[in-house]
Formats: structure tokens, C-alpha cells, sequence
């Protein structure tokens, strides 16, 4: 190659002079290209789509302003307005010497107030030297100063004096120029009264309309530094944190950068990313408990807080035609650089628990109250350790006596199957799982059900009924006694599914096919005394008589039917002694096993299997069963699943979504399913059983599971604590954990014993006015000894046994929700004014109360639907003050009720007493109810003193 | 086309890659002129291209390849080839120029050139060629923005940076301070010691390869063959819990691989005598502690006196055995690599209680 | 790619009148002998030029040219880098609550967080009408932040003594112009917003305009 160069050069300069200009030109298009790729941004698409948008809202509210204007009107005014000019114009003169010599007063009293300041600040001045320079000098040392003082003391009054009279002269003639000016200015303010409203939308879409500075100057590449009209959105909030696993930093959320009209009304139908956030009084709006400003957006929905690109922020498809609309319009990705991913669309509310902190019912958040409801019904907390569920109950009926009620083979086909006898119940099924399902397994499964059975029987104590032998009943009578007189608020004895019954229906035990199940001596003694048999139940006392309790048992016991699943297999015993060794070999060398086995009879053998797999499956955490009473439960600890990372979760080989959602979904669907194609010994099996939960009870229970998260937030975040949130906190705990609702309404839930009766007035009343209504003491002894107030209702109150601190927290429940003053109030009533009095009663009579409110005997021509309580019980029952306020409004107090309203127009009466005041009418009635006494009342609390 | 992912998946391992480097190292060495051939030159580059080319179809190649922190690598194999190609060219002709007599082709050609333009005009395209590289490399490969960094949570894999992975494979060999404090130091008082041993005055501005066949092959043998394919098998070939994935195989967390290795002294003591471990180190330890030290000491000893006696005569004891020392630390990776592929070797000397293996 | 002699790309010294003698044995291989074609070519510099297209100078130029661009075009870029897309700071833009929520008289709840006092007044100074103006709470002396002294009925301004009235008026001290005021209307819900990205001067005329004064 070298003798190709010339000499002194390597090489041709022409040429590297092309590749020179080549190379720059490749520069500076690249440079352009940098710039390009930095400035454009979807988001910025967004935004300018959104002021064509709001454009077109805007002309449309305008539109609707302007119809709402009476052209009419508008003309007059105009009209007006300019006789008014005119005749203004006739007393411009004397309008203009007004003006000069307002204005030359404003100047006299500008110059005079000024020196009136200066001569302040000078006294201020002398003042206090004077009174620093005299301190400790004897009386009268300083006299001359003081004078001096005193004297510009003085000048200062006198020229604020004059700086009084002159602003006095001013304002007269400004009042005069003012009154002169009068009709036009008033006419001017009528007009913009009147168009206030479409000059506020023109303004607004003339700021909108495209303006080549303000739309495309100042938005240009590099020059949109100074004051773009598209710019990136944020709310800095100061009290919620995001975890940044070393630090917690105050979050930044930048959603609103496309998310535009959030908080907006009025752009509810348009398409995302536009469309306004649904319940705008709840969440969002300024008013609002989660405003914008102090809540942000992503404490509630999860993803990346400062991301503005659509795909970063970590949006998360609702399903799968989202997902794929998605893909392709977006190139959606699963997230995978993000570990708390959007939660989606109907899930948010599992956040609600970051602040709303161990709360088992968060007002109108439904979707979490109910999954909340599915979590503790299914008792997922017994087996998973949960935190703020650690007080509760165990779900699943004790089997300490299990041999009074029931038999070995109708247990024995109970676990094989339990949804097979009772389609709602909450006994999830252990056994054939989709990881137990083969031959070789089935014989396996029958050797264990068989050994746990004969542990509960082995173990199983001895028990007597109160009544050895019970007459039978009718069962017409008893099945009319189970649909009305309330069973069926905490039991389904139908066919209903288990989501449509829902927790709270299915609270109790499944009625279903009770008749196979069990004997009439026993459910004739449950019947009668459910904690004659478990003193733990939660099922209350209703009270039948020996009559009753046999009617109903007869009835329940013509339940029958659900055919138990028959056993797939058979074996020997030297087969069930193989799996005995089995479980024993996993805790002692297998010597030590087989001797073990040796020295136990075939019996011996079944009952220690028994107890083996019973301690493995961990039923002794739903159930109480005797020798398990310190076992710890066999479930992960869920108390922060929500907050756990997707690394933690094996998904085997199991082809989903790498998703925490997906896994939890897959997980409560089949238990068993991340054992599938896994080469695992039987004793390494997943044991998770199979609640044969349907799709959206998964997704509650998902959205639960989600809710369970590590203590982030500060206390600043929380709902602010009180004595009133504390009790209402307790209250709606103790209300859903015992089931109240079931039957009552309060704070709008509950009640769903309404959907029960034909009519909503045989349903049991609504308690959210309870604690202003009801004296809490008479509340007290109505718990304790609960009597007839309605007695037309079939329904009835049972007998409840709860502490007196359950009591109490029920009683402060029900005086947080009405906000009325505590318990310690008495009313008494003047009797004195005799007048008063027989007014009163005329108008008790006049509107015919007696002839709904019983006093004593119901009159058999009254339909029951409307009757009301008894008036006598009103002194000692209710709240004097709540009787005015329910005489004057019962529809708002109790929507449906069908007390009249007999001031509809109040204060306009129709009735003519004390000069038609109404105010007076309802007192006189009140009072004159306030002298009754005499009626049914329940039975005074005995309080035990020396227990 | 799955036999043919297969085939190349097969020709990953590790054990497989390393002696194919090694094998293909000789083969350039020894039969250097078919080596410099511009066919073999072109032929490999177009090879290589078609590779990666073709193998961008496969989603798990293209998964390994396109990931921006790995591109780089893939340039890194071209141009290590071509230079080494190339460089070694030039020494064969002049080889030839030698032997037939000719001077060298460096003297042929002009001595002086001008500054501007040879120089520094080529240096200023240079320049912005490479700034056009770096821009649309940044627009088009972006870093991905990922979430808070969790002392909880360890990413699986965990590499390297690009230049370390050489060293983060000698860690599965060595234990941490031979592969992370002593070799890599030893790399450098290396490096920095040629001046001091390389005596040979042979070579001097103008490519040669035999008239400096030993300095040329230890040293290639050295960057292109431990450290060089070291680092592309770390960055291409090495997953999740530093399991050797194929090309195209897909990186699964699961994946078990058995690590049954053995120390020197349990194979000794317990396997080979049946007796049982001597409680105190240096008894325990001996044998393998006498290899070393023979390895060390022994060995150049040997060395001078058979194999490489010309190279003790030249340089002195002193240089000699300065050379022979690094030269057989520099060995020692791929004798311990053997030692584990052959004999599952754990330690040659295992100490735990000083926190000292080798 | 043709080598061919060149003619030096960048000057080279005027070319020295030629020595008298050249020996033999060195014809052709001295510089100034080198140089005598040269200075022939250099002659014949133009038709020299073999740059297909363009000319040498065109080329050049080109290359230079966007050279330059793109330098420019950079500079321009890290320039715009300086200044952040988005700035950590209290919203310029806030609601402060229902216009019933506030007496008349001066409100100090706002300082601290978003640096303006909300006044009520009966009686506006320009506008002359009842409603509310935001004040920023920076003397126009050299920016310190004054004190209301209700019982006095002034602003204070700590820093060099500077006063100013309710309306923001200043009346004592340095400070050469009255306290600005910030923009103040009614927000779709009812809630009163206060803009400090628009300041109003009463010395401009400003007070006068309608988004200065939230009339109620």
C-alpha cells in the first residue's frame, strides 16, 4: 500500500474530506434525533388530546349556560342599562366636579395621612427614648421632655383629626358619586350576575383555543423551558411514605400527567385515560375524605409513583381481552422491573387497609367489607396466621362430644366429601385433591380417613341430653317456626349457592340434610340449648318452649338427603401399618418406628395414625379436638402477603402469569395445583384443602389477601384516632364477628334478613338510629332479658351471651353512629302545666295514635304491617329528645317507615293548637306520652356483687 | 433447526468452550499461516455474523444477546477476532519478509507522515463517528428504570461488570482470595514486570511472531484465551445461580446442578487411606501444601533445567524465576479448571480455619 | 481508491527559489526538489481537485457546516438539560377552603405553608367592592417576609423596618412599592383558588384587574 501514498501522506484527503462531511452530516442528524427522541413523549399526546377535548366539553356546558338564559331578560337589562347611561349623561357635569374634587380631596388626605404616620413614628421614637432615659430618675427630673412628649402626643390627635374629616369628605363624595353612578352599576352587576356563568366557559375556551405561542412557541423543543402549557403534573405528599426499602421518602405521584380530568365532573363517559375518578365525594375531590392534594393516587392503586409512561407505570389489565387490546395498542409488557404492580381495576380497595388499620368493616368500602366477611367465615385465619384476626373464634363446630352426635360412617363419608352432603358449607374438602387423585393415592386417603375418624371417636366424650327422651313434633308447625322466627339469618336450609347466601347467611352451620346426618335427641337438645352441648357456640338462645324445640327438630330432621362420596378403595392392615410407619419415620429413626408399630394393637394403631394425620392436615385449627390444643396451625403467616415479593412465591410448574395475583387466584382455586407434575413423596405433599371457592369469591379473598400488608404509613396518614372512632371501630367489629347484621342494619349494611320476609316491616328494625332513640340503660336490661316491643314480629330477638365489655362496646357503638351525648342524661317532665298537658292529649287523640301504637291489646282489624310498639314504654325506653325529632321526621329517620309524617311542611302545620306552632303540637304530644307508664319492660340485670 | 440450538447448547459448556478456545488458540498459533489467510479472517467474521445473526430468531438468544448491558460483548467478539486476526497477519508476512531476507514492512513505509491531516484529521472523523455511535447507541438501547434497590431481594444472576467476569469465573475454581485478591494481583505486578524480564530485543516497532514466539503466545494465551473468553462465557453462557445455560436454552431458576467436589485431603485421607482426617491443618493439609510448593518452587527448578534451559541461560536466575512463577500462576487457572473437570477438586490445600484454600 | 501525489491539504511555507546545484545522487529526493513540482501542481491547484460532486471547498464546507450545527444543536440540548422538567416544589396552585370559612381581616393560616395572607375586606381600595386578594408574603424591599402586627394594623417588615397596610400599600420604611398580590377566583367546586404563578402590581395598575380581586 505505501507506494500507492504520495509522500508525507498516509491518505487521500479528498476522500476523508467526503467522509468527513458524511460523518458530520450522520452528526448532526443524530444530534436532531437525540433531541427529537428526548422531547417526544406520549404523554404530551395525551395532553394535547385532552384540550381538544375539553374543548368540546367545554362548547357543550356553554351551550347548556347560554339555553339557561332568558334572551328576554337580557335584552331588558341591556336596555336599561343604556337608558340608564343616557340619563347619565345629562349629570355629567356635576359628575365630573365631583370627580376633581374627590380627587383633589384624595391627594390633601394621602399627604395629611402620611404626615399623620410620620408624626406617629416620631412620638413612638421620643416616647420611648424618654422612657429608657428616665428610668431610676426621681419625679419631676425629666418634666420638660415629658411636656414635649405629651405636646406631640397631642399634635398627633389633631392631625388625625383632620386626616378623619378628610377621609370622612371623601367618602361622602364618593357616596355621592356612588349614588349618581347607582343604576348603572347595578344594572352592571345584574347582567354579570346573569352571565357569570357562560363568560366564565368563553374565557375558558378562549384560554383553550390554539395560539401559536402558547401552544406551539412555547411548547417547542428546547425552548419549552420557560412556560409550557404541557408539563408534567405531580402532587408531593408530605405524610404518605413509599418504602424504598431503606428509606421511607414522601411519594410523588405523577398520574395526573395523563390522567387530566380526575377530578373533574363531567367527563365521567369518556375513555381512559380521561375519564373522571367515579365516586368524586369520596375519593379525589377537594371535599373529599381522600382528596388529591393530601392523598395522591397511588397509595390506593399501587405501580410506579413517578413513572409517566404508560407501560413503566405498571398498569395491570383487568383480564385478559384488556390485556390483549393492551398489547397491541401499547406493547404492554408484564411488569417485571416493578414489585407492587397497579392492583386491577376493582381491587384498589384492598388498599384501603394501609390506613384504615386492622378494621374489620371500612365504611363504603363494600368490596373489602365482603371479602373481609369471606376471609373470616371460611377461617382462613385459623390455619394462616393473620394479623388484627388473632381473637376469633374457631370456625368449625367443636368435635369434643362428636360421638353424641354423630356416627363413624357418616364422618368417615362427611371428609371424604363435605360439599357432596351440604352444597354451602364452609368444610373445605382434605382428601382426593388434585394431587391425591390417583389409585395408588385413593387407598392412602381411605387409610387416613378412617384413622382420623377413629381418633375423634376414641377421643370423644361422653355426653348426656336434658332430655332423654323428647316427644316429636309437627313438622308443618316447626318448618313455619324456622322461616319466621329468624333461623334463617345465620342458616341456609335451602338450596341457595354459597356466594349468593353469602358469610353472613351462612354463619351458621348449613341446615341441609341434617336429617342423614344426625339424631332427633340431638337436635332437639341443640335446638333447645345450644351451649348445653358447646358451651363456645356463638348460636344464641331463642327461647322456644319444649313445644317449639320439637316442632322445629321434627322439621329439620324431614331434611334429608345429599349422598355421601363412597369410598374408592380398600386395604389391609398391613397397608394402613405401612402408612403409619410412613409418618412415623419422618420424626424417629426408622428402628425406633417399626418398634413402635410392633408394640401398639391394630386398634391402638388406627387412633395414633389418627392423631398423626390430624396434626398434619391441621384440622384441629378449624375444630376443637381434644390433645390439640397447643398445636400451632400448619399455615403460612399471612399478616404482610400483600407485601411479600414474587420471588418468594414458587410457581413450579405451573404455566400462569408471573404474576402475585395469578398465583393467589390459581392457589385458592386448587389448593393442590403447584404440586402438578412434581415427583414428590406423600408426605411432601401440598395439604392446602379444597374450598371449592368459585371465581369471584377468589377474587375477594385475593383482594383480602392484598389488603395484608407491612405498617408503612405514618400516624399522620391514619384515620385520625378519637374516642368516638375507637368506639365505632370496636362496635362494627363486634357487629360483623357476632353477626348482628345479619338481621340489623346500621351505618347502611346489614339487613339481609329483609330479602327474607315479604315485607320490609317484618323484617327486625334499623339500628343506625338506636343510640339517640334508646335509653342505653334500657338497651342494657333489653340484651340481658330481651322482650316483645313489636309484637306482631315473628322474627325475635334471641338471647345473646356476651360479657358486659362486649355490651358496653355495643352500647357506645350505637351512640357513636347517632353522635348522641353518652348515657348520662335524664329528662324529667314538668307536670305543672295542666294545659299544656290536655292540649298534648287532644292531639294524641286528634291524630289517632292509639290506633297503630298498641296500647296493651292489638285490635284484630289491623293489618299487622301496621301496627307499632307499645306507647307505655316510651318514659323509660326512649330519649325525650329523639321523640320530637322522630314525631316531626320519621322518613328520614327510618326510610319505608310507615309512621305518617304529619308535619310534612313543618313548621306549617295543618292543626290549629297553641296559634298553630308546631314546634309547640310535637312537644305537647311528647310530653303528654311522657306521663304513660306501664309497659312491657324487661326484667331489672342482676348485678353479682362479691364474684 | 432444534439439532442444530442442540449442537451449539453442546458446545457451550464450559468444559466443551474452554478447550474449544483453547484448541482453536493452538490451532492459530501453530498453523498460523492458514490462520492469517483473509479467507479464514472473512470467513470467521461472516461466520460469526450469520451466528448471531440467525440465532436472533431464537427468543432465549435473543433475550441473552439483546439485553443492552450485553451488547457490547457481542462488539467485543468481533473486534477482539478481527485485531487478533489482523495483528497476527501482519507478523506472519513479516515473518515471511524475514526469512526471505526483505526488511520488514514497517521500514519500507514512509517513517514520517504529517500531523494534520494523517493524524489528527483521521482522529477528528474518528471523533465524530464515534459520538454518532454513542448517540444512537443511547436512543436506541435504553437502561431500564427499576425498582428500589431491596438488600432483601438479590437478583439472580448476579454479575459482574463486563471486565470482572473473568475473575467471577475463577471464583467457581479458587477460593475468594486467590481469585479475587491474589491472581488479579498477581495480573498486575505481571503486567507491570514485562519491561523488567522481557529481554528478548526482537520485535521492536514492527510485527513479528517468531523471532518472539514465547512473549507472543503467553500472551494471547493469557488475555484472549483466560481472560477474554472467560469474559464471554461469563456474560453469555452463565445464569441463574451461575449454572451454565446454552445459547439457546431457557434460563431456568430451577435448574439443579449437582456440586459434589472434594478437597484434596478428604480424597486422600478419607477415600484413598480410610483413615480419618487428621485433626490439626498442617498435618491434614501436607500433601497439598507440599504440591504447592512444589508447583512453586519446585517446578521452575525443573523448568531450568530440562524444558526451558536455553530461557535460564538467557535471562538469569533471577528474571527465570520471576518469569516461571507468573507464568505458572497464570497456569494454574486452567490446571485447576482440569483438576475439577477431571477429578472434581475441590482445594489442593484447604484451610478452612485460617479462611486460606487454594 | 486511487492514490494519487496531492498538493498539502493546509498551507505550506512559500516555496524557496531553488539552490543552483542538485547533485546527481540525490536528484529527486530532496524537499526542495520535491518541491519544484509541487509548486508546478500547486499551480494547477483547481484542476487538481478530483472530490467527485463537490468541490474541496464544497466538501469542506459541508463538513464544517454541520459540524458546526451539530455542536450547536448540542449545546443548545445540554443548555435546555439545565432545566428540570418537573421541580419538587409547594404547588404554585391550591384551594384554601369555602369563602364562608373566613372572616373578615387578615388570615395568616396560609403563610407558612403556601406564603400568601388571605384578606377579607368589605371594601376593596381599587376595586371597591367586598371580597378577598391573596397577598405574597415578600416585602418589596429586598424580600424578607413581614409580620402582621394586627394590634397596630400594618405589615412589618423585620428586616429594614418597612410597613404596609392591609391592602398591602406600602406607607413606611424602603420598601419602594406595595406588597403584590396573587391571583384569586372561584374554583368549579365552590373553594377559593389562589395562582401565585400570576402576580398582580398595584404600581402597574394592575389591582384592577378582575382576577386580582375574588368579589363575594
Amino acid at each position: 500500500m505505501a507506494d500507492k501514498k504520495a509522500v508525507g501522506h498516509a491518505y487521500n484527503i479528498d476522500f476523508l474530506n467526503v467522509i468527513f462531511a458524511a460523518s458530520s452530516i450522520l452528526l448532526f442528524i443524530s444530534t436532531l434525533w437525540m433531541v427529537w427522541d428526548d422531547y417526544d413523549r406520549e404523554w404530551k399526546n395525551y395532553q394535547r388530546r385532552f384540550v381538544q377535548l375539553e374543548t368540546e366539553v367545554t362548547r357543550v356546558a356553554l351551550e347548556a349556560a347560554n339555553a339557561e338564559i332568558d334572551p328576554a331578560v337580557l335584552e331588558q337589562f341591556g336596555a336599561d342599562r343604556a337608558a340608564a347611561e343616557a340619563a347619565l349623561a345629562g349629570q355629567e357635569e356635576q359628575l365630573t366636579a365631583l370627580e376633581e374634587q374627590e380627587a383633589e380631596v384624595a391627594i390633601q388626605l394621602t399627604v395629611a395621612s402620611q404626615i399623620h404616620q410620620f408624626t406617629k413614628a416620631d412620638y413612638d421614637v421620643d416616647k420611648y427614648a424618654l422612657e429608657v432615659d428616665r428610668e431610676g430618675a426621681e419625679e419631676g427630673a425629666f418634666a420638660e421632655r415629658e411636656a414635649e412628649v405629651e405636646a406631640k402626643y397631642d399634635e398627633w390627635l389633631a392631625l388625625g383629626l383632620e386626616v378623619e374629616r378628610l377621609t370622612a369628605e371623601s367618602d361622602g363624595l364618593r357616596g355621592q358619586i356612588g349614588e349618581i353612578r347607582q343604576g348603572v352599576t347595578d344594572l352592571d352587576d345584574q347582567i354579570r350576575g346573569l352571565t357569570s356563568e357562560t363568560t366564565r366557559l368563553e374565557e375558558r375556551l378562549a384560554d383553550l383555543a390554539p395560539s401559536l405561542i402558547n401552544d406551539y412557541l412555547l411548547n417547542a423543543p428546547l425552548i419549552d423551558f420557560m412556560a409550557p402549557s404541557i408539563t408534567v403534573r405531580q402532587v408531593i405528599l408530605p405524610n404518605i411514605l413509599d418504602d424504598l426499602n431503606f428509606i421511607r421518602v414522601p411519594k410523588m405521584d405523577r398520574c395526573m400527567t395523563c390522567h387530566l380530568a380526575i377530578d373533574r365532573e363531567g367527563y365521567e363517559e369518556y375513555p381512559q385515560p380521561f375519564a373522571t375518578h367515579p365516586n368524586l365525594d369520596t375519593y379525589v375531590s377537594s371535599g373529599s375524605p381522600h382528596a388529591l392534594e393530601t392523598t395522591g393516587c397511588t397509595v390506593c392503586h399501587e405501580g410506579m409513583p413517578q413513572s409517566i409512561s404508560f407501560r413503566d407505570a405498571a398498569h395491570t389489565p383487568t383480564n385478559l381481552d384488556q390485556e390483549h387490546e393492551w398489547v397491541e395498542a401499547y406493547g404492554w409488557e408484564e411488569p417485571h422491573l416493578w414489585d407492587y404492580p397497579m392492583l386491577p381495576s376493582g381491587m384498589a380497595e384492598a388498599s384501603c387497609a394501609k390506613c384504615h388499620v386492622e378494621e374489620v368493616h371500612v365504611p363504603e368500602a363494600g368490596v373489602l367489607n365482603l371479602a373481609y366477611g369471606l376471609y373470616e367465615r371460611a377461617g382462613c385465619y385459623t390455619c394462616h396466621k393473620t394479623a388484627g384476626f388473632e381473637e376469633l373464634r374457631e370456625p368449625g363446630p367443636s368435635l369434643r362430644r362428636v360421638g353424641a352426635k354423630l356416627t363413624p360412617e357418616w364422618v368417615a363419608g362427611w371428609i371424604r366429601d363435605p360439599r357432596a352432603i351440604k352444597q354451602t358449607t364452609w368444610m373445605p374438602r382434605v382428601w382426593y385433591g388434585t394431587n391425591t387423585s390417583t389409585p395408588e393415592d385413593a387407598r392412602r386417603n381411605e387409610v387416613e380417613i378412617d384413622a382420623a375418624v377413629a381418633y375423634l371417636f376414641a377421643s370423644s366424650s361422653d355426653f348426656e341430653f336434658a332430655v332423654q327422651v323428647p316427644r316429636r313434633g309437627d313438622a308443618a308447625e316447626g318448618q313455619r317456626l324456622v322461616e319466621s322466627v329468624g333461623c334463617l339469618a345465620c342458616h341456609v336450609a335451602g338450596d341457595e349457592g354459597r356466594l349468593e347466601a353469602g358469610p353472613r347467611r351462612t354463619f351458621g352451620q348449613a341446615l341441609q340434610n341434617i336429617g342423614s346426618k344426625t339424631t332427633y335427641e340431638w337436635v332437639f337438645d341443640w335446638v333447645r340449648d345450644p351451649q348445653h352441648y358447646s358451651e363456645s357456640t356463638y348460636m344464641p338462645d331463642l327461647r322456644l318452649t319444649d313445644d317449639e324445640a320439637a316442632d322445629v327438630a321434627t322439621y329439620l330432621m324431614s331434611l334429608t338427603g345429599g349422598t355421601p362420596r363412597a369410598a374408592e378403595a380398600t386395604y389391609d392392615q398391613v397397608y394402613a401399618d405401612e402408612v403409619l410407619l410412613d409418618y412415623l419415620k419422618a420424626i424417629v429413626p426408622t428402628a425406633e418406628a417399626e418398634a413402635t408399630v410392633a408394640g401398639l394393637s391394630a386398634e391402638e394403631r388406627t387412633i395414633e395414625l389418627g392423631e398423626r394425620v390430624i396434626g398434619r392436615y391441621g384440622c384441629f385449627s378449624c375444630h376443637d379436638i381434644p390433645g390439640f390444643e397447643e398445636t400451632q396451625p400448619i399455615g403460612t403467616e399471612l399478616s404482610e402477603e400483600g407485601t411479600k415479593l414474587i420471588s418468594q412465591l414458587d410457581f413450579a410448574h405451573v404455566e400462569i402469569p408471573h404474576t402475585k395475583i395469578d398465583w393467589f387466584e390459581n392457589k385458592l382455586l386448587d389448593p393442590r395445583i403447584y404440586d402438578e407434575n412434581r415427583v414428590l413423596q406423600p408426605l411432601e405433599k401440598l395439604r392446602m384443602p379444597d374450598y371449592g371457592f368459585s371465581e369471584e369469591e377468589t377474587h375477594l379473598l385475593v383482594t383480602a389477601i392484598m389488603s395484608f400488608q407491612r405498617e408503612v404509613q405514618p400516624t399522620a396518614a391514619l384515620v385520625p384516632g378519637s374516642a368516638r372512632q375507637e368506639a365505632l371501630r370496636a362496635g362494627r367489629t363486634l357487629t360483623r364477628r357476632r353477626n348482628c347484621v345479619a338481621c340489623h342494619e346500621i351505618e347502611n349494611d346489614g339487613g339481609d334478613y329483609v330479602t327474607l320476609v315479604d315485607d320490609p316491616s317484618l323484617a327486625p328494625p334499623l339500628l343506625t338510629p338506636q343510640g339517640a332513640k334508646v335509653k342505653p340503660d334500657w338497651n342494657y336490661a333489653f340484651f340481658k332479658d330481651p322482650i316483645a316491643i313489636r309484637p306482631w314480629l315473628d322474627v325475635r330477638m334471641p338471647t345473646f351471651d356476651l360479657e358486659d365489655e362486649q355490651w358496653n362496646e355495643l352500647l357506645g357503638y350505637f351512640a357513636a353512629v347517632s353522635e348522641s351525648i353518652g348515657p348520662f342524661r335524664a329528662h324529667t317532665v314538668a307536670s305543672a302545666r295542666g294545659e299544656f298537658m290536655a292540649t298534648g292529649e287532644e292531639l294524641f287523640d286528634l291524630l289517632r295514635c292509639q290506633q297503630c301504637h298498641v296500647l296493651d291489646e292489638i285490635p284484630p282489624d289491623q293489618p299487622t304491617e301496621n301496627l307499632a310498639p307499645d306507647l307505655r314504654m316510651t318514659p323509660e325506653r326512649l330519649q325525650a329528645d329523639w321523640v320530637i325529632d322522630w314525631i316531626r321526621i320519621p322518613q328520614t329517620i327510618q326510610p319505608g317507615t310507615r309512621m305518617p309524617a304529619f308535619w310534612p311542611n313543618y313548621p306549617e302545620t295543618f292543626y290549629q293548637q297553641f296559634d298553630q306552632n308546631a314546634e309547640e303540637q310535637i312537644r305537647s304530644i311528647r310530653d303528654h306520652m311522657l306521663t304513660f307508664s306501664g309497659g312491657p319492660r324487661p326484667a331489672e340485670p342482676v348485678v353479682n356483687v362479691g364474684d | 433447526m432444534n439439532a442444530i440450538k442442540e449442537f451449539f447448547n453442546f458446545f457451550a459448556d464450559p468444559r466443551v468452550f474452554f478447550l474449544l478456545t483453547t484448541g482453536a488458540f493452538v490451532f492459530a498459533v501453530w498453523r498460523r499461516d492458514l490462520f492469517v489467510k483473509p479467507s479464514v479472517g472473512y470467513g470467521l467474521q461472516i461466520f460469526l455474523a450469520l451466528f448471531f445473526g440467525l440465532g436472533l430468531l431464537d427468543e432465549n438468544f435473543r433475550l441473552i444477546i439483546g439485553k443492552p448491558d450485553n451488547v457490547p460483548i457481542v462488539g467485543l467478539i468481533f473486534l477482539l477476532l478481527f485485531f487478533t486476526w489482523y495483528s497476527m497477519r501482519q507478523a506472519v508476512l513479516n515473518d515471511q519478509r524475514i526469512a526471505k531476507g526483505e526488511p520488514v514492512e514497517e521500514k519500507v513505509e514512509e517513517d514520517r507522515v504529517w500531523v494534520w491531516p494523517d493524524l489528527v484529521y483521521v482522529e477528528l472523523i474518528c471523533l465524530v463517528l464515534c459520538s454518532v455511535a454513542l448517540i444512537v447507541w443511547s436512543i436506541v438501547l435504553k437502561a431500564p428504570l427499576e425498582q428500589p434497590a431491596n438488600a432483601a431481594a438479590t437478583p439472580n444472576p448476579s454479575k459482574a461488570p463486563w471486565y470482572f467476569l473473568g475473575l467471577q469465573e475463577m471464583l467457581v475454581y479458587f477460593d475468594p482470595w486467590l481469585a479475587g485478591v491474589v491472581l488479579p494481583s498477581l495480573i498486575i505486578v505481571g503486567l507491570m514486570a514485562i519491561p523488567y524480564i522481557d529481554t528478548n530485543p526482537k520485535g521492536n516497532g514492527y510485527y513479528t511472531f517468531k523471532e518472539r514466539k514465547a512473549e507472543i503466545t503467553i500472551f494471547l494465551f493469557g488475555f484472549v484465551v483466560l481472560w477474554s473468553s472467560l469474559i464471554v462465557l461469563g456474560t453469555f453462557l452463565r445464569g441463574p445461580n451461575w449454572n451454565f445455560f446454552g445459547p439457546f436454552e431457557y434460563w431456568d431458576i430451577h435448574k439443579l446442578e449437582a456440586l459434589t467436589n472434594v478437597n484434596l485431603s478428604e480424597y486422600i485421607w478419607l477415600r484413598g487411606l480410610g483413615v480419618g482426617m487428621p485433626s490439626h491443618w498442617l498435618i491434614r493439609e501436607l500433601p497439598g501444601i507440599l504440591i504447592v510448593l512444589f508447583y512453586v518452587f519446585g517446578l521452575p527448578v525443573v523448568f531450568a533445567r530440562t524444558v526451558f534451559k536455553r530461557y535460564y541461560e538467557k535471562l538469569g536466575p533471577t528474571r527465570f524465576y520471576v518469569t516461571a512463577f507468573l507464568f505458572l500462576s497464570m497456569l494454574s487457572l486452567p490446571v485447576k479448571m482440569l483438576a475439577r473437570w477431571l477429578f472434581n477438586l475441590k482445594y489442593v490445600v484447604a484451610i478452612g480455619e485460617l479462611f486460606f484454600n487454594i | 481508491m486511487a492514490d494519487e501525489p496531492n498538493a498539502p491539504a493546509s498551507g505550506t511555507p512559500a516555496p524557496k527559489p531553488a539552490p543552483p546545484t542538485v547533485p546527481a545522487s540525490l536528484a529527486g529526493k530532496t524537499t526542495s526538489a520535491a518541491a519544484a513540482p509541487r509548486r508546478a501542481a500547486a499551480k494547477k491547484k483547481v484542476e487538481d481537485d478530483t472530490s467527485p460532486l463537490l468541490s474541496r471547498r464544497g466538501w469542506l464546507g459541508l463538513a464544517w457546516g454541520s459540524f458546526t450545527a451539530a455542536s450547536a444543536a448540542a449545546l443548545a440540548a445540554t443548555g435546555r438539560f439545565m432545566f428540570p422538567n418537573v421541580l419538587n416544589e409547594p404547588p404554585q396552585q391550591f384551594r384554601i377552603g369555602f369563602p364562608d370559612e373566613y372572616a373578615p381581616g387578615v388570615d395568616e393560616r396560609w403563610k407558612d405553608r403556601f406564603g400568601v395572607w388571605i384578606v377579607r375586606t368589605p371594601s376593596d381600595v381599587v376595586q371597591e367592592a367586598a371580597g378577598f386578594y391573596a397577598l405574597l408574603v415578600t416585602c418589596t424591599h429586598l424580600g424578607c417576609t413581614p409580620n402582621w402586627l394586627s394590634a397596630e394594623d400594618k405589615f412589618k417588615c423585620p428586616c429594614h423596618g418597612s410597613g404596609f397596610r392591609p391592602t398591602g400599600v406600602n406607607f413606611e420604611g424602603p420598601a419602594p412599592r406595595p406588597l403584590e398580590r396573587a391571583r384569586i377566583v372561584l374554583a368549579e367546586d365552590g373553594q377559593i383558588l389562589v395562582d401565585k404563578a400570576q402576580k398582580f402590581q398595584f404600581e402597574l395598575g394592575q389591582w384592577a384587574d378582575p382576577e386580582s380581586f375574588l368579589r363575594v
